[in-house]
């Protein structure tokens, strides 16, 4: 007990001194000395920043093209206005759980995000409403491809309000070995036929996927979607169970069987890239940002410049979606963070990025000058792509209810888990019906 | 009245047991709240509903979480089972305190400090398809490359495999342990009256080492039912849902979907589960501490 209570009293007796130390003698200041009246001080003309001491704190999509302009642009931003950008990388996974504990930390929490729209028709209480920025700031938004436009607003329940500004628009097409490739198929059996002369194992493979639950999601679709139904009916009743989501499916997993290395069910997207880049699989069907690292590291990529990029067979698209920006209402500076996205999205800047980082503007003319075309040749066959995309549930909170089903069922029947496609798509239509359930929607679907 | 000695005790365990007051038992009867009510975090402005027990009825007719929980307990059985196995051959081997030993046993520790995470994403690697170590070395037995993890019968025992190979330590050394607490004159005796080694282990080695082995069991069954980090970065549940752990099902539900009513039912109903197990185990371990 002596020992124990020589400890408390000792801890106790230290803490006493030092806080009447600190209460009489005051906190150690840094000294200075003071400039005498014979010495003229230089004092330097410093101009004071627009944001100086202001903080943003950032959070990003991990992996997205975006992420790499973003930090640069972070340090030119501060350098310019004074306002310090702190960035937080977050992996997709994750950033449901981030940006609701941000949401629960107010003020505390991120001023801006950025990553995929979806998380916004969940949030969007939680951000502040860009229209009055738009307006202020004279925001330019008239060159946007059209679903850049269309499906950023509607969000929440006024459909004229915006709380996204996009700054890369994402949808995976098809990259292809124009070595052995040269002519690009438009319909699905020039496809399968394309593939099927590709593969010569285990050497050569047609097509490489990433074939995790989760990505196998827009392989799915394009093929569902390229047989004209949308997903569901106006009235929100699954339309994936019919006779074309059977075919869709069954299509994939013919092409997934006969056209692609073993074990692609337990790739990612990095292995399905380099499986391309490294001149294993004639074709990659797949996200740009994963692909283009592969590509533009010499030590990986061992088909050169022999590649180009086009739409799905029969205007099939991947479900679209893109990387925009944010603002929390908590934030207290929200005229620096419009004015950080603002710029970083401006067209100068824009097609800065995607000359430089391969970001896929929303900005549709960038997409024919001339300076980006010769640094991205593959820009044309994207846009091309980009004019048929359609996001999966625009404007749905429960969306990733609806999203993350859809890749395990698919996955489910790739892998032999469930043998019958009727059966495995009459599954995935009652996850949906049961996530629609818990708020039904009180406007139309619609693609 | 406090004595001295009790007061002060209770003042110095007062920050830990705040603590432990926030930090779980606060959250645990949070959750054990919600699981009472429907509760979407996804649904703008929805607030929670009470609704009884239901959440805990329609984990019987859940068929996802029913498929989770098969595969997490196969997971368990077979993990258990070899650690065991594996881990008591070691531990008799260690035991013969060969020179060697010394070496031996820094090795094993090698996996256990490794981070599942980096574990799981090594391991993804060497199970690769196309470029993983393992298929070039089961070539030389004649065997040909496998797709490991992008085949719904392999992915299981694949990640079944790094489990043994990073908690078999756990394993082995409870059992180390245990063997060298057993009072050598027990084998000796053994020997003098004509033993073999096999008769000793079966009748003096195994029986003593009951109460290491009942630990060991503890401890392993409490990992293995909350496997998380390994699997999520070996396979993210798939193909199709055959690596899906009850732990991802889970995760899923409450940080994912934040279905917070549903998830927290679901953990509920799984803790009561492996505290049924445990407390098997650990009446087992106290019968053996009376009947000493």
């Amino acid at each position: 007990m002596n020992f124990f209570k020589k400890i408390f009293l000792t801890i106790v007796t230290l803490s006493i001194i030092t806080s009447l130390s600190i209460a009489f003698t005051g906190c150690p200041t840094p000294v200075t000395e003071e400039p005498t009246a014979t010495e003229e001080p230089e004092v330097p003309v410093v101009e004071e920043k627009k944001y100086e001491g202001v903080e943003l704190k950032i959070m990003v999509h991990a992996g997205s093209s975006g992420e790499r302009p973003i930090y640069e642009f972070a340090e030119e931003f501060y350098d310019k206005t004074g306002a310090k950008i702190s960035i937080e990388t977050v992996a997709w996974e994750n950033i449901m759980p981030k940006l609701m504990a941000s949401i629960e930390a107010g003020e505390r929490g991120y001023d801006i995000y950025y990553t995929n729209p979806e998380f916004s028709y969940t949030h969007w209480p939680s951000l502040l409403p860009l229209n009055p920025y738009i307006e202020k700031y004279n925001y330019d938004t008239s060159d946007w491809f059209e679903a850049a436009i269309k499906y950023g607003e509607g969000i929440g329940d006024d459909p004229n309000i915006r709380y996204t500004i996009p700054a890369s628009m994402v949808v995976a097409p098809i990259f292809y070995n124009t070595e052995l490739i040269p002519d690009y198929p438009t319909t699905w059996e020039g496809y399968e036929k394309v593939l099927a002369e590709n593969t010569n194992p285990p050497e050569e493979y047609g097509l490489a996927v990433a074939g995790v639950p989760v990505q196998t999601v827009r392989q799915f679709y394009a093929r569902f979607w390229s047989l004209g139904n949308p997903l569901l009916t106006p009235d929100w009743k699954p339309l994936i169970n019919n006779e074309n989501g059977v075919k869709a499916l069954e299509m994939l997993k013919k092409t997934v069987d006969n056209f692609t290395p073993p074990g692609v069910l337990g790739w990612d997207n990095p292995d399905a890239a380099a499986a391309f880049a490294r001149g294993l699989c004639a074709t990659y069907e797949g996200w740009t940002g994963n692909v283009l690292t592969f590509l533009e590291d010499p030590a990986q990529n061992k088909i050169g410049d022999n590649w180009a990029v086009t739409m799905y067979p029969e205007g099939g698209t991947g479900n679209m979606t893109d990387n925009s920006f944010a603002i929390f209402k908590t934030t207290k500076n929200p005229d620096a963070a419009f004015e950080f996205i603002a710029e970083f999205t401006n067209k100068e800047n824009s097609k800065r990025w995607a000359i430089e980082y391969a970001l896929e503007t929303p900005i549709r003319s960038i997409y024919d000058d001339p300076e980006v075309q010769a640094a991205q040749p593959w820009f044309k066959g994207y846009k091309e792509a980009l004019d048929v995309a359609k996001p999966a549930f625009w404007r749905v909170p429960q969306w990733i209810e609806l999203f993350i089903p859809t890749g395990e069922i698919v996955s489910k029947y790739l892998s032999g888990e469930i043998t019958d496609p009727q059966a495995a798509l009459d599954q995935l239509a009652a996850t949906w019906e049961e996530a629609i359930k818990k708020a039904p929607p009180d406007f139309e679907y619609s693609e | 009245m406090l004595t001295g000695y009790r007061k002060w005790s209770i003042i110095f365990l007062l920050p830990s047991g705040l603590f432990l007051i926030f930090a779980y038992v606060y959250p645990m009867v949070y959750s054990f709240i919600m699981s009472f009510f429907s509760y979407s975090m996804l649904i703008p402005g929805a607030k929670p509903v009470f609704i009884g027990i239901d959440n805990y009825l329609k984990i019987f007719s859940n068929p996802s979480f029913l498929n989770s929980l098969r595969i997490t307990f196969i997971f368990s059985i077979v993990a258990i089972f070899f650690e065991f196995i594996i881990g008591l051959f070691l531990a008799l081997a260690m035991s013969a305190n060969l020179r060697i030993t010394g070496v031996f046993r820094v090795f094993m520790f090698i996996p256990l400090m490794i981070a599942p995470v980096v574990a799981g994403v090594l391991w993804r690697n060497l199970f690769h398809s196309s470029y993983g170590v393992i298929n070039f070395f089961i070539s030389f037995l004649d065997i040909p490359p496998q797709i490991w993890l992008g085949s719904a019968q392999q992915a299981l025992p694949a990640v079944i495999v790094v489990e043994i190979w990073q908690q078999l330590p756990v394993f082995t050394f409870i059992l180390a342990a245990g063997i060298a607490s057993i009072p050598t004159e027990l084998n000796k005796a053994a020997l003098v009256d004509g033993c073999g080694r096999m008769r000793i282990f079966w009748n003096i080695t195994l029986p003593l080492l009951k109460p290491a082995v009942i630990v060991a069991f503890l401890l392993r069954i409490i990992d293995t039912l909350r496997m998380f980090d390994i699997v999520y970065t070996m396979t993210q549940g798939g193909p199709g849902t055959s690596t899906k752990f009850l732990s991802l099902h889970i995760y899923e539900k409450g940080l994912k979907f934040f279905d917070i009513g549903t998830a927290a039912a679901q953990s509920w109903f799984f803790l009561i589960i492996v505290l049924l197990i445990e407390i098997y185990f650990i009446r087992l371990v106290l019968r053996r501490g009376t009947a000493r």
